[in-house]
């Protein structure tokens, strides 16, 4: 609920589309994550910064919790609205503020999405690296309050490793800029602290992006392999023989067979492993990289290589792997998509455990790999009419997660904690670690308004869920993400 | 030797004096930090070591007291590299020095500073408690990027033990070059030249345009070609003492970050990542009223030092309540004062 004084001052603001009817409200009660769904009480859809901070302050002054949201693609609930708060949609800002060609930058609004800017950067030569597969609709604000990945991440890096500067509104509605206008400012590094703060921090209310030039020529190579082990095996190879690859992809047997049902890319169906290594560079050294790391596969015992160099067979390979997930919705009523991230060189070890869960919970899994930085996505197959199945997956998804730790790796990798995996952080972090990710909020928001609850949990709940754990997470819901 | 127990008794004990800690490795950056009355010095130069490496994943964890140049050598036996290039100021530099200055090389613009190669590490927090933010892996989002936070925050948030770096395979061929020129020419062609596949520097300096290729002995043909009449092959021993900052100036030495089509500057002496980064040389710095960059202290020359102060804006102010919240003892020293007071 919201108070009926906070509602009246919200329709005092210029430039502001309030969402009071319920049946219009119900669009924004969940971000992808739809298990999370929760009817907000109220929705501010600002069409300026003048009322977008009109808004922050109004909320201020009274004390309401705030939910920031872009297209609502994430996939841990970090956009889920609160009983109790206001839920802001940022999605109308969605102008390309100035492309600059020779800086190689585009300033933006933060609605815009994630492909938009390629598209509108692409007739200069340039492009956006970092790519989630969500990048038709996910936008660029959210890519950063979620620090965003892709399957090109290993060449190219993070969102963070992408973006040189933010505009930023603080809670109390304070606007201020980070990153400088070179590539270095003084004093402790804000900018990077922002990207992945789930919102907790401050609104994105402008991105400058770092754009780079499109490479001259790119190849794809597919390898089928007879096991997991042997594919994860040439991944080390092809980084050990000194090549980065633009991206380097891994899928299992259950993954592939959903894929070529669904788009016939025309993987190879009796391989256990497919490995999808995409190069780029020269044209005058594509040739000459092609050859090396083929030659590399095949020592590795690929059982198949095929080659694609042209746009369209490329794409075809790509879709497969794009595809996965929706591929992987046609076998199974339900899935639950997990995003752990470990060390490759246990990844063998982390496979054969996640088997045995699967045995053990009889659920089958997909496992889909960006194989070059060690970012696993097992998808958990199951029904979630049948309580039994969606409390087993629930189970099965909270032993993936505790097995990526002993392996030394995260929780997650770039879908970040939001609602779902915030008793996971207890696991991760030491009370020592949570008490300094406090100390960061209560410097930008010491009121606590923006997106309460999310991504860093409070000790009460870390010592609860100590109890909890045992008899699992009996608050959540029955129904998860279709994506 | 893991030094842990100690450093952590040494940071507790420094705790129960009322004075702020300041944590030093090789202590080859002293120009940056001057280690004033009223301050306890912490070494870490003694906590050295390879914790894990693991070439094939392209990652290592090392202590903070490791010497750069012993990393620069692990790497290198294994045909890979610190990308970030950072300068040395001696032979005693260490990772925690690097990481906690962040000072990046001139291929900074194009491969990314020390923040964007560190993964994640340990530090003992301003309580004297032990922590551990991200990890040995690529992607790592859960929790707010406290490593991150830590690089080149001057050891103002802790005492850091041990980091995890990414490290990326040597390019097959590295090749400098040089164009002798003016500064505003050179300036026109860095712009001209940014898009270069395989530029990993671009930076003038000694009358001269140094530009660096890396990559494929196949590709490198077309970058020649693709360069301005008038460049020759050069070692690299410019863009070295550029990165390293080994400057024969009058004066203090300032460092001037801004947009690389800002007009150039007076008092320049070198100009680095592109144009991005340039080192002025004055006994004060004085910015033009039009001038986009932003100057702040670097290295004391000959006359006493000038005033300085702390950022002042709402970013300044917001840094200052985050040193507060995540230090409220003061336990550790502040961030240094930068800015040039007019």
């Amino acid at each position: 609920m919201i108070a009926d004084a906070v509602t009246k001052a919200l329709r005092q603001i210029d430039d502001l589309e309030l969402i009071e009817d319920p049946s219009r409200r119900k669009v924004y009660e969940s971000d992808g994550l739809t298990a999370f769904a929760q009817m907000p009480p109220l929705v501010a859809l600002p069409n300026s910064l003048q009322a977008l901070q009109a808004v922050l302050r109004v909320c201020h002054t009274h004390h309401v919790p705030m939910v920031a949201r872009g297209a609502g693609t994430g996939l841990s609930g970090g956009a889920t609205p609160l009983a109790n708060g206001l839920l802001i949609g940022l999605a109308k800002f969605n102008r390309i503020l100035e492309i600059d060609p020779i800086k190689m930058t585009a300033r933006v609004e933060p609605g815009v999405t994630n492909l938009a800017i390629s598209k509108a950067v692409a007739s200069t030569g340039l492009f956006y690296a970092p790519d989630p597969s969500s990048q038709i609709a996910c936008t660029i604000g959210g890519n950063v309050a979620e620090n965003s990945g892709g399957v090109h991440c290993l060449k190219y890096g993070l969102t963070l490793h992408n973006v040189c500067a933010l505009k930023v509104m603080l809670a109390d509605g304070e606007v201020l800029s980070l990153g400088g206008t070179g590539l270095w400012e003084d004093g402790l590094d804000l900018l990077a602290l922002l990207h992945g703060s789930e919102g907790l921090l401050g609104l994105v209310i402008e991105v400058t992006v770092a754009l780079r030039p499109m490479p001259e020529a790119v190849t794809v190579l597919m390898a089928g392999f007879a096991d997991t082990a042997s594919a994860a095996h040439a991944v080390s190879a092809v980084i050990q023989a000194g090549v980065l690859p633009a991206g380097l992809e891994m899928m299992d047997r259950l993954a592939i067979q959903a894929a070529e049902d669904f788009v016939h890319a025309g993987y190879p169906l009796e391989a256990q492993a497919l490995l999808l290594c995409e190069l780029d560079g020269g044209a005058d050294e594509i040739d000459a990289l092609s050859c090396k790391v083929q030659a590399v596969l095949q020592a590795a015992g690929a059982q198949s290589l095929v080659e694609a160099s042209d746009a369209e067979a490329r794409a075809r390979l790509w879709l497969g792997r794009k595809a996965a997930f929706p591929a992987v919705g046609r076998i199974a009523p339900d899935y639950y998509c997990m995003d752990g991230t470990i060390p490759r060189r246990h990844l063998a070890a982390v496979l054969g455990a996640i088997a045995e869960r699967s045995e053990h919970y009889r659920l089958p899994v997909a496992n889909v790999f960006h194989a070059g930085d060690g970012n696993l996505h097992p998808l958990i197959l199951y029904d979630a009419n049948d309580t039994d199945q969606f409390q087993r997956a629930e189970a099965f998804g909270a032993d993936v997660l505790e097995i990526c730790l002993q392996f030394g790796g995260t929780i997650t990798g770039e879908h970040g904690v939001g609602l779902e995996k915030i008793d996971q952080m207890c696991s991760q972090f030491s009370a020592v670690e949570l008490t300094v990710f406090h100390a960061v909020k209560s410097a930008f928001d010491p009121a606590g308004l923006l997106n309460p609850g999310k991504a860093i949990p409070t000790l009460n709940r870390c010592a609860e869920f100590g109890a909890m754990h045992v008899h699992q997470g009996a608050e959540k819901h029955p129904e998860l993400p279709r994506f | 030797m893991d030094a842990t127990a100690t450093l952590q008794r040494l940071v507790r004990q420094a705790l129960t004096l009322d004075q702020p800690i300041l944590p030093e490795g090789g202590g080859t950056k002293r120009f940056l930090r001057p280690i004033t009355a009223g301050v306890q010095v912490v070494s870490t130069a003694e906590h050295q070591g390879i914790l894990h490496y693991h070439p094939d994943e392209l990652v290592i964890r090392v202590r903070a007291g490791t010497r750069l140049s012993d990393l620069h050598e692990t790497l290198r036996e294994a045909g890979q590299c610190l990308p970030c290039d950072p300068p040395s100021f001696g032979a005693a530099s260490t990772v925690g020095g690097m990481v906690a200055s962040g000072l990046a090389g001139p291929s900074r613009p194009y491969v990314g500073g020390v923040r964007d190669y560190v993964l994640g590490m340990t530090v003992i927090l301003p309580s004297g408690d032990v922590a551990t933010f991200g990890g040995d892996v690529m992607k790592n989002v859960a929790g707010y990027d406290i490593s991150r936070l830590n690089v080149g925050a001057m050891g103002s948030l802790g005492l850091i033990l041990d980091v995890a770096l990414k490290v990326l395979p040597n390019p097959e061929r590295v090749q400098a070059y040089r164009l002798a020129c003016a500064a505003p020419v050179a300036q026109q062609q860095m712009l001209l030249q940014r898009r270069l596949p395989g530029l990993s520097a671009c930076a003038y300096f000694n009358a001269g345009l140094l530009v660096r290729y890396q990559g494929s002995e196949q590709a490198r043909p077309a970058f020649e070609k693709a360069l301005a009449p008038g460049f020759e092959p050069v070692s690299g021993e410019d863009l070295d003492r550029v990165r390293d900052l080994a400057f024969d100036h009058k004066g203090h030495l300032w460092r001037w970050d801004g947009p690389v089509d800002a007009a150039v500057n007076d008092d320049l002496v070198a100009m680095d990542w592109g144009g991005a980064l340039r080192w002025l040389a004055a006994d004060q710095a004085i910015k033009a009223a039009d001038d986009p960059g932003a100057i702040t202290w670097f290295r004391q020359g000959e006359a006493p030092a000038p005033e300085l102060g702390i950022r002042g804006d709402g970013v300044g102010l917001l840094q200052q309540r985050l040193k507060q919240t995540l230090d409220p003892k003061g336990a550790f020293i502040d961030y240094p004062a930068l800015r040039p007071v007019l």
